[in-house]
């Protein structure tokens, strides 16, 4: 981690406007994800103010959290959510601001703690700010962790929390592509174990990358500052 | 199965410590305790043969069958050192000595064999650093629910503690700053 995000040469910008991302992307989706994205496109339209854009500041804004470089791309992974139902996370969490923590369910401390501030905080923000987030757990343990488990977990902390695991293959590759390293387990005897995860939650803005990220300690006004702002103007850091 | 006999070994050894620990170790200047077999008052900890107070005992609340149990040791003079913990079955089945360790993006656990009480100084288990797990809680721990911890230190011996159950982020305790 450091400080602060070198400008790279030739990165595009992260989009202001994510009907932008979306186009680029599209004509690689198949006829009927581009269907799909042209209904919603049609739906934006009309609904007026149901997908409302990011709005970008004058000044960069200088977060609370802890900016990483390079980047981390949103995983391009299809896993299996609470309903048993597969997920794909960039088709469902786009152009919504997205935080995103891989932990576990028999965790004792930092993931449920981090949840359930994360929770509290979006309890004390506007609507207006609230639906612009998803927030996603995705677990390291998918042997304990099935979609009832997690299901069952989740609607405990926030009911609209989304929750996904999968294979071992299919977390391990997804905690992979996050920079963590996959699962190792402690034996704790008696058939427990713990789980090695994410010790922070990643905060995704609707260009599809983490630029920033929040340890475990992060104080709930730290928190409520930065999602307003990240859901309200995406990313709006130093090299915006 | 192995639990109770393990934990019971461990007092045993601890109070021969206590014992012989004035007779053979140079460096324990003449500390005159002996194995308190008593134990020592809920929640403000205070036992005259007791090297440790005890604050801020807490559980958070339980969503499935692992729990947490943080608190603050204070030594009041000499150092000690936290050996083990256990906890009535009919709580859970198992309570540990755990460190929660976050190397890099990375976090994971492990348990530990004790954790050492500085001389006059302070041990805080806490979210996100030392804990006592518990594994296997038989019942949903919601906030406002007490229970007894029994803890064991390798000089003041076996402290009984009354955990109180505190909702989720008020388990982070002050360190979170709101």
């Amino acid at each position: 981690m450091s400080d602060r995000i070198p400008v790279r040469a030739g990165d595009p910008r992260p989009s202001r406007l994510p009907v932008a991302s979306t186009m680029s992307v599209a004509p690689a989706r198949l006829l009927a994800v581009a269907l799909l994205g042209l209904a919603v496109f049609v739906f934006a339209s009309c609904g007026g103010d149901s997908e409302p854009q990011p709005t970008p500041t004058p000044e960069p804004v200088t977060y609370r959290g802890v900016l990483i470089a390079p980047s981390l791309e949103k995983p391009d992974a299809v896993l299996t959510g609470t309903d048993g139902q597969p997920f794909d996370l960039r088709k469902e969490t786009e152009g919504y601001l997205t935080l995103l923590f891989v932990g576990y369910t028999s965790c004792p401390d930092i993931c449920p703690v981090h949840m359930v501030e994360i929770s509290r905080v979006l309890e004390s923000l506007p609507d207006e700010v609230v639906d612009r987030v998803k927030v996603v757990f995705v677990t390291a343990d998918p042997e304990r962790d099935t979609p009832e488990v997690l299901g069952k977990w989740l609607s405990y902390i926030n009911p609209e929390f989304i929750g996904l695991t999968g294979t071992q293959e299919e977390v391990d590759a997804f905690q992979v592509a996050l920079r963590l390293n996959p699962a190792t387990r402690t034996d704790l005897g008696g058939g427990n174990y713990a789980v090695n995860h994410a010790a922070y939650v990643m905060a995704f803005t609707t260009d599809n990358l983490s630029h920033i990220v929040y340890p475990f300690g992060v104080t709930q006004d730290d928190w409520r500052f930065d999602i307003e702002q990240l859901a309200l103007h995406g990313w709006q850091g130093e090299d915006h | 199965m192995t639990r109770i006999p393990r934990i019971r070994l461990l007092l045993a050894a601890a109070a021969t410590l206590v014992l012989f620990a004035p007779a053979c170790s140079g460096d324990d200047d003449g500390a005159s305790t002996p194995a308190p077999t008593d134990t020592a008052t809920a929640g403000n900890g205070h036992d005259i043969h007791a090297r440790v107070e005890i604050t801020d005992v807490r559980a958070r609340e339980t969503l499935n069958d692992t729990g947490a149990v943080y608190f603050t040791v204070r030594s009041t003079g000499e150092a000690d050192r936290l050996l083990s913990a256990s906890v009535d079955p009919a709580v859970a089945d198992d309570a540990q000595i755990h460190e929660s360790v976050m190397e890099g993006g990375n976090a994971t656990m492990r348990e530990v064999d004790g954790i050492d009480v500085p001389a006059g100084g302070e041990l805080v288990l806490k979210p996100g650093s030392y804990h006592i797990m518990l594994l296997g809680v038989k019942e949903k721990l919601s906030a406002g629910d007490t229970f007894t911890l029994e803890v064991a230190f390798e000089h003041s011996g076996a402290i009984s503690l009354e955990v109180t159950v505190v909702a989720m982020e008020a388990a982070m305790g002050s360190t979170m700053g709101h």
